[in-house]
This record gives C-alpha cells, sequence and structure tokens, in this order.
C-alpha cells in the first residue's frame, strides 16, 4: 500500500469536503437569519414579515437539493437555482419595505441570506465548477436586493460581508488548486517508493525460495562434478543433473504460470487455515493439487510440519504475513513456508527448542524427506520442506 | 501514530496545500482587524484595549502560520487551543475597548477574524474539536454582544446581538468541521479499500519498470553462468578436467554470492554507504521503508546535494530504532528547497523527526518502530511451541 494519498485523488475528495463544509456554512447562516427575523417579528408584535421566513426555508431547500447525489445534474442545478432565486427575491420583496428608511441593501439580515446563498453556489464544486457555481449564486443573490431596492428608491451599498465571502470563496477555490500542485509534485515519487518496496519485498520472497532451491539442488551438483574424476558422466548423474535443472528452473520462474487453481486441502489446509485464523497472512501458490495426491501419512506428516513452520513465523518472526510455495516434479513435492522476518540463526538455537527440529525435522524424515532451513538474523527465513510423492 | 485523526495526518502533502490559505486567511484576519479598527474609531473609548485586541490578533496569526508548518510535528490540539485562546482574547480586548461605546454589533471585527481563521482549521483538527471550540467561542462572543446590549443604537430584541457575532463562528466551525469530517472519512476509505492498490496499478508501465527491483547478484551468476554450464554437462557423456574446475569455481563463487545477498539488506543494495550492524533495516515497517526509499531518491537526484555523501546509520533505541540520513549540500544550494513534503511525510510515519542543516550537512533522524525481539536477546526462531498448536 502506497503510503502518500495519490494526487489523483487528493482534488476530488477535497472539492467533495468544501462542497459539504460550504453547504453547512450557508446553512448556520440562514438558520441565523430566520432566527433573527423571527425574534423581530415576535418583538414587534407584527407577522406581517412571515414570508420572509418562507423565503428562508425555500433557499435551504435549494441548498439541500444541491447536496443530494443527484444535485450535480443540470437539471437539479437549475431547478435548485430557480428556487434560491424564487426564495431572494421573495426574501427581498418582503424585507426591503420593512427595513428603516435609512436601511440599506447591506442590511445584515440580507447579508445572512446572501452569504448562504452564494456559498450553496460552492455545493456543485464536488463534481462541477465551483468558481462558475459561486459567480452564478452571486448574481442570484443580489439581483433581487438590488431590483428590489432600486424600485422602492432605497439607497444600494455594498455588501462587504457577502461580497468578501463571495472573493473569499473564489480565492479559496483557485488558491487550493495552485497550492496542491506545488505541495504534491513529489507525491510520484513517494507511490513510486512504495511501489518499489512492494515488489522488494516480493522479489526477496522469491530470491529465499530461489536461493534454498539453489542450496540443494544446484550446489550438490557442482560439488559431484567437481570431485568426479575425469572421464565418461553416468547416466544417473546426467539424469540428477537434469532434475537438479527442473526444480531451480521451475522454482525461478513466474510462480503465476504454474499456479493449478486446484483448492489446498487436507492436512497442509488445516494448518494453513489454523494461522489465518490466529491473523496471519498467508499466500498459497504454486501446484496445490500436488498436495492432495500425496499418500495418508505424507500429507499428515507435512501437514503438522507447516503448521509448525507457521507456527514459529506467528511466535518469532514479527511480521504478519508469510507465504507457502508448492513446486512439484514428477517424483518428488517441495513445500516452501517462506516469511520476511527478523530471521534467525539455527546453530544458535537451544538444544531445548524441540520445534524446528522435532515437529519439522523428524516428521518430515520419518516421511522420507528431506528438509532445509535458510534463513539469517534479519533476512527472513525460508524453510523447504522435500517430500517423495 | 497517536492522536486522534486528522485529515494532515493522513494526508500530510493535503497539509501543506492548507498551509497556502492559513497564510492567506492570517492575512485577511489581519487586514480585516485594522481596517475596521480604523473605520470605527469613533466607537473607541479604551484605545489601549483596542491595540491589546491587535497585538493578540497579529500573535495568534502568526502563530498558527508556524505551527502548521510541514518543518514542524502535526498541528496539535495544544497548538489549536493557543491560537483560539489568542484569538478570543483579541475578542475581549476588543469588546473593552469599546465598553459602553459600541454603538454598532455587525462592525465589530474580533468576531469575524476568529471566524476567518476557524475556517481554515479541517485539515488540521478532527471535526468534533473545531465544533466544541467554534461552539464554546461562539457562546462566549454572543455573551458578550447580549452584556453590551444597552449601548447598541438598534431597536431590536437583545438576543439578536448575540446571534449577529456569534452566527460567522458558529458557521466557520460548523463548517470547518464538515471539511474535515469528509476528508478524514475519504482518506481513511482510501486507506481501507483498494484505493491504495489503485493507485499503485495506475503506474505506468515505464514507473512500473523503474520500480523494478535489481535482481540477486547470485541469481543473475545462476541464470548467466551456473545453468547454462551444468546443462552442457547434463546433455554430454564425459567429463574433462576443466569441467571438474570450472565446477569448483562456480560453486564458489555461487556460494560467496549468495552469502553476500543473505548479508546485504535492501537498504544496502540502494545506498552504499550504511551502517546497519544490528540489521534493523530487515525490522522496518513497510511505509518506512517505502519513505526512506523515496528520501534516498530525492536527495540522489536532487541537484542541490551530493549524492556521493550520502550516509545512513541505523542504531536501536529503547522504543525501536534510529535512522539518521546525513548528506551535503553542494556550494551555493539551499538544503531547504523541496524538502518539507519529506518532513511532513516523515512525521506522519515515524515517531519522532528531527532535522538540521550544519553548514552544508543536512542531518534526519528519524524514529523508526520495529519489532522488539524475542525474549533473551537476539530474535530466534525454530523454538519449540510452548503448547501444541491446536488443529
Amino acid at each position: 500500500m502506497s503510503f502518500v494519498y495519490p494526487s489523483s485523488l487528493a482534488a476530488t475528495t477535497a472539492n467533495l469536503a468544501l462542497s459539504r463544509g460550504a453547504l453547512r456554512f450557508g446553512m448556520v447562516f440562514l438558520a441565523a437569519a430566520f432566527v433573527t427575523l423571527f425574534l423581530v417579528q415576535v418583538d414587534r408584535g407584527t407577522y406581517a414579515g412571515w414570508p420572509a421566513l418562507l423565503a428562508i426555508v425555500a433557499i435551504a431547500g435549494a441548498g439541500a437539493a444541491l447536496a443530494r447525489p443527484s444535485g450535480d445534474r443540470p437539471g437539479a442545478i437549475a431547478a435548485a437555482a430557480a428556487l434560491a432565486l424564487a426564495g431572494s427575491t421573495l426574501f427581498a420583496l418582503v424585507l426591503i419595505p420593512r427595513l428603516s428608511a435609512d436601511g440599506a441593501s447591506d442590511s445584515i439580515l440580507l447579508s445572512m441570506v446572501k452569504i448562504a446563498v452564494i456559498s450553496f453556489g460552492a455545493v456543485i464544486g464536488r463534481r462541477r465548477s465551483g468558481t462558475l457555481g459561486v459567480l452564478a449564486a452571486v448574481v442570484i443573490a443580489e439581483a433581487p436586493v438590488l431590483a428590489v431596492s432600486l424600485w422602492l428608491g432605497r439607497a444600494v451599498s455594498l455588501d462587504v460581508p457577502a461580497t468578501g465571502i463571495a472573493v473569499a470563496l473564489l480565492a479559496v477555490l483557485s488558491l487550493f488548486s495552485v497550492s496542491r500542485r506545488r505541495s504534491r509534485a513529489s507525491a510520484p515519487l513517494m507511490t513510486l517508493a512504495g511501489e518499489e518496496d512492494r515488489r522488494a519485498v516480493e522479489a526477496a520472497r522469491a530470491e529465499h525460495s530461489s536461493s534454498a532451491m539453489v542450496h540443494d539442488t544446484i550446489l550438490n551438483e557442482l560439488a559431484v562434478v567437481a570431485t568426479l574424476a575425469p572421464g565418461t558422466l553416468s547416466p544417473a548423474a546426467r539424469t540428477q543433473i537434469a532434475r537438479s535443472l527442473e526444480l531451480v528452473t521451475v522454482a525461478g520462474s513466474d510462480a503465476a504460470a504454474l499456479v493449478v487453481s486446484a483448492a489446498l486441502e487436507g492436512e497442509v489446509a488445516a494448518a494453513v487455515q489454523w494461522a489465518r485464523t490466529r491473523g496471519l497472512e498467508v499466500t498459497v501458490d504454486g501446484d496445490t493439487a500436488a498436495v492432495d495426491r500425496l499418500p495418508a501419512e505424507t500429507s499428515a506428516a507435512l501437514g503438522r510440519a507447516v503448521l509448525q513452520c507457521l507456527t514459529n513465523v506467528i511466535a518469532h518472526a514479527g511480521v504478519a504475513s508469510a507465504e507457502l510455495t508448492v513446486i512439484a516434479t514428477e517424483d518428488e513435492l517441495c513445500v516452501m513456508v517462506i516469511d520476511s522476518g527478523v530471521g534467525f540463526t539455527e546453530s544458535e538455537t537451544g538444544a531445548d527448542r524441540m520445534g524446528l527440529r522435532n515437529s519439522v525435522r523428524g516428521r518430515i524424515a520419518d516421511a522420507g524427506g528431506t528438509v532445509q532451513v535458510w534463513s539469517a538474523p534479519g533476512a527472513g527465513t525460508a524453510v523447504s520442506m522435500l517430500v517423495p510423492r | 501514530m497517536t492522536g486522534p485523526l486528522t485529515a494532515q495526518r493522513l494526508d500530510p502533502l493535503g497539509g501543506i496545500t492548507a498551509r497556502v490559505l492559513v497564510a492567506v486567511a492570517v492575512a485577511i484576519a489581519f487586514a480585516e482587524a485594522a481596517a475596521m479598527s480604523s473605520v470605527t474609531a469613533d466607537q473607541i473609548s479604551h484605545p489601549a484595549f483596542e491595540a491589546a485586541a491587535l497585538i493578540t490578533i497579529g500573535v495568534s496569526g502568526v502563530y498558527y502560520v508556524r505551527a502548521t508548518s510541514p518543518f514542524r510535528p502535526a498541528f496539535s490540539m495544544r497548538s489549536h487551543t493557543v491560537v483560539y485562546l489568542l484569538a478570543l482574547a483579541a475578542v475581549v480586548f476588543n469588546s473593552a475597548a469599546q465598553w459602553g461605546s459600541n454603538a454598532v454589533v455587525r462592525d465589530d471585527w474580533a468576531p469575524l477574524t476568529l471566524a476567518t481563521l476557524t475556517l481554515t482549521l479541517g485539515s488540521y483538527r478532527p471535526a468534533r474539536e473545531i465544533a466544541l471550540f467554534s461552539v464554546l467561542a461562539a457562546t462566549i462572543v454572543g455573551a458578550l454582544g447580549l452584556v453590551q446590549a444597552d449601548t447598541f443604537r438598534s431597536d431590536i430584541p437583545e438576543l439578536v446581538y448575540a446571534i449577529t457575532p456569534a452566527a460567522p463562528i458558529l458557521a466557520a466551525g460548523v463548517a470547518a468541521a464538515a471539511f474535515s469530517r469528509s476528508l478524514v472519512g475519504s482518506l481513511l476509505d482510501w486507506r481501507s479499500s483498494a484505493g491504495a492498490r489503485e493507485a499503485s496499478a495506475r503506474l505506468d508501465a515505464e514507473q512500473a519498470e523503474h520500480a523494478a527491483p535489481a535482481r540477486a547478484s547470485h541469481l543473475v551468476h545462476l541464470d548467466e553462468q551456473v545453468i547454462p554450464f551444468l546443462q552442457v554437462v547434463s546433455r554430454g557423456t564425459g567429463l574433462s578436467e576443466a569441467d571438474g574446475a570450472r565446477a569448483r569455481t562456480l560453486a564458489r563463487e555461487l556460494r560467496a554470492l549468495m552469502l553476500i545477498d543473505t548479508e546485504r539488506s535492501w537498504l544496502e543494495r540502494i545506498v552504499r554507504r550504511v551502517d546497519d550492524p544490528r540489521r534493523l533495516a530487515e525490522r522496518m515497517a513497510g511505509s518506512e521503508r517505502g519513505f526512506l526509499r523515496a528520501v534516498i531518491a530525492h536527495l540522489r537526484h536532487s541537484e542541490v546535494f551530493d549524492d556521493e555523501t550520502l550516509r545512513l546509520t541505523l542504531r536501536e533505541e529503547p522504543a525501536g530504532c534510529s535512522v539518521t540520513v546525513e548528506v551535503e549540500s553542494r556550494a551555493g544550494r539551499n538544503p531547504r528547497v523541496h524538502l518539507a513534503p519529506y518532513i511532513a511525510v516523515a512525521h506522519s510515519l515515524f515517531s519522532a523527526v528531527d532535522w538540521q542543516i550544519t553548514g552544508t550537512t543536512l542531518t534526519l533522524v528519524l524514529a523508526a518502530g520495529i519489532p522488539a525481539p524475542s525474549p533473551g536477546g537476539r530474535a530466534t526462531r525454530g523454538d519449540a511451541l510452548t503448547e501444541e498448536a491446536p488443529r
């Protein structure tokens, strides 16, 4: 998993968050305008201004409609804009005549409602251009107030709070975009590094597997060739070398090409299942079907040995995952349990520690097989169990 | 990662993006304060308090900008409290400056500056904390409006004098909280879903090729030398003396390369000068390894640093291990350039991050958490189970 949030998603999630914030920002201002107007109406004992309360509800409805998942469709946006325009017009028609004679178009109540409408313009920014939304909302908020004020011959003033909010929203939308480009310039390199590490871990596992196999086969064959007297090479020796080459080639080739998609069953499957229930992520690959065709006694011994290996990973490796690889040839089957944990030195394990010695080596030896352990402190562990088929 | 989840902790690069807005918001807040203070000078009866209010909001802004620096640890609740208390103090000083002479509530600048600063908190603090702080601040501001009700000129219900200055703070707090909740939710969704894997899959073919690690040297030797030799031997009918000598040489080389590959950590494969006697690099978490790879790649490819001088030292500490990265910068270059994203991300991945530039040397010290070795010292395995595993 990458450790940095991808730049490709950053803009989308930031726009969604801005949209949600803008909706609530507007709603609080509408609530404040509603309560203020209600208090003033009650205080003055007149209810002539009640349609203005209805206008606030209509504008809130427009905001809520925009915030719905379907709110960014053109039809929904047009409907919400019409509702907000109707609400703003009604609010201006009801409120402005009731303002004192020197009351201007920047009355606090008018400002609160205008701020709400302008904020709702940014709500569509989650999928569409928030800048266009805000600019359209400014027109929807200001035009009715301007028209009614001019019609009634009232003073027209610049609404500093509403204009300030519009400018701030536009600045936020553009600054976020510019700043994001700069601050996330290093994100691709970081994502690439995370990917490189993931691949390196996979490669290290493959190396463990391959190294154990090389140790068991190729080095032996080289030693045989090095010690044989010059002369004719026996057919048995040639066959043995060819068999080792086949094993190493199989182990080193693309595991995906080897996978037989049969489900792992029997004792080995039970061991894997047991480890998984204890939180160890066990990846199984290779010719798993070959395990199921083993003689019953061999399968039981192998299952218990695998269980011990996975138990050791859980108890000592300090990692949460292990890999179980099955490689089958005509006569033999090799099961490897590999982890990239803390590793160990087998010769340094105490004489009283019998797990690997008895549960793994002993059982596999009883089944006519051999065990090779490939590990070093800090370098992970690969246990290779070779049994006859 | 300790403390509550915030957008900055989950996406440090997003924190850097938002910092530009913090700087702009602070500038706007101070300009707003200075301009409105000048415009409403006729309502100020205690100029010393007004001066204190302006100084306090200035200090709050400077502290806020500093505390959100990518070179510092993530913006904490303590920092949030300091910023808020200073801005609230400005509100109190502003009210005190106009005590008995405040004619119009809507031109009080301090609540507006507090709201302006609050709006930008969504990237840095959790939603609940932002909402709580803003409700408390709105209550205090509202109460200050109420107690001054007698001095205001307008003939409206007293409660309106509380609502008018409190509404912007409440609106900003609710908006910032919603922003924070949405962003944190998206980031957590990405972490828990296939988002990260999808992002990795989006790497194009060229990048993926670069991301492929180098093969172990013994495997290369195996493919290029050993296997071809054994194939020739297995297909032939006889062995020569030269074949025996060649087999001995190849076996010796193969053993030596296998030993080297086993002993080299992933870090030693990418950096020449690594001092890691306890092989701690192998015990680092995947995200920590990925970050170190990214830093190393940045230092290598940046024209600012001399990659020949790059040196890493890993030492065991009681709580994990410390990773020290040292590199020399080239003459006349500023080592801080382009370093901010890496320091910011490091703060989100490591329990402690320290960095300094001494002369031309950049030193970065990271405290990594690594799994503790098993009791008794060196991690050993192959141990017997104390109980037989259930079947």
